[in-house]
């Protein structure tokens, strides 16, 4: 059983139950409009125009040759240039992948941390969710299905009110 | 006339695959046609890297920008609900502060609590 602070004693709340002043730094998924930042576009960038300058080269090499001996090797210069082409291809797509997984990261961080104020929301918006309950001349926080409660009109106790746990309910 | 440019300006990668295919497309055909114009294999192989090699590298182009389409359309996602949850969180931390106001000045308006208890 957690006590929070003496019963009976007017006591602000604590600081740690304030929100905090600032929001934390938020993901990249909010500041930047693309997956892709420019630098990730040098290595990509880099394959897929060493690709096709490698087969434009191939390509009028082999179109100078006129035996199939002498065309071979170029024909594989061309392929391997393509392949580079796909390379750069593939590893750009990649990037994106993890960083659209990063946001999905960042952005599941946020949620959470986010919804931790959720357990404070009820308490502030009438009506909702509350565990802990009290009724008017008492000074104890008790559960809403508390024996002592029976035949009172009980309200709901915000999660940083500080008066202690009732003794009969809290550990039911 | 507006419309269709704007959409184009906006949908760029989606528009430079369809045009990649296509493009891709046309360099096979003229590869293939060039390929079987002729009997002899050392005339066959330019067609088959400036129309084969070349289509193949254009529709490889084309499916990635199209899924880099993809991955962009995910990020504008993304970035929507984190906007989303930002808002939900000034709402609430907003909301918590005026609760904590008025509880503050509740609490030192009514003073010490009575020491008589009721219960526990």
């Amino acid at each position: 059983m957690t006590t929070l602070a003496t019963a009976g004693r007017t006591a602000p709340p604590r600081e740690a139950e304030a929100p905090p002043a600032r929001p934390r730094a938020a993901g990249r998924y909010l500041t930047d409009p693309s997956p892709w930042r420019r630098s990730y576009a040098i290595v990509p960038g880099i394959l897929a125009t060493l690709g096709v300058v490698v087969l434009i080269v191939c390509w009028v090499q082999l179109s100078d040759k006129v035996i199939w001996r002498e065309q071979v090797s170029w024909l594989v210069g061309a392929c391997l240039g393509a392949g580079a082409f796909v390379l750069g291809g593939v590893l750009w797509l990649l990037v994106g992948l993890r960083e659209v997984r990063r946001g999905f990261r960042d952005l599941r961080h946020d949620q959470e941390r986010i919804l931790g104020l959720a357990d404070l929301a009820p308490v502030v918006r009438a009506g909702g969710p509350v565990t802990l309950v009290s009724a008017p001349g008492m000074q104890r926080a008790h559960r809403p299905d508390c024996l002592l409660l029976r035949g009172k009109s009980v309200t709901p106790l915000p999660v940083f009110d500080d008066r202690p746990r009732c003794g009969v309910c809290a550990d039911a | 006339m507006g419309e269709l440019l704007k959409y184009l300006r906006v949908q760029w990668d989606r528009v430079g695959a369809v045009v990649c295919a296509i493009a891709g497309i046309v360099a096979l055909i003229v590869g293939y046609v060039g390929t079987s114009g002729t009997e002899y294999i050392a005339e066959q192989i330019p067609y088959l890297v400036s129309g084969g090699v070349t289509g193949v590298m254009l529709l490889a182009a084309a499916a990635v920008l199209w899924i880099s389409a993809d991955l962009r359309d995910e990020w504008r996602e993304l970035a929507s609900q984190g906007e989303t949850l930002r808002r939900e969180q000034e709402e609430r931390r907003s909301e918590l502060r005026a609760y904590i106001d008025a509880e503050v000045s509740r609490r030192v308006a009514a003073g010490p609590a009575p020491a008589r208890s009721t219960d526990g």
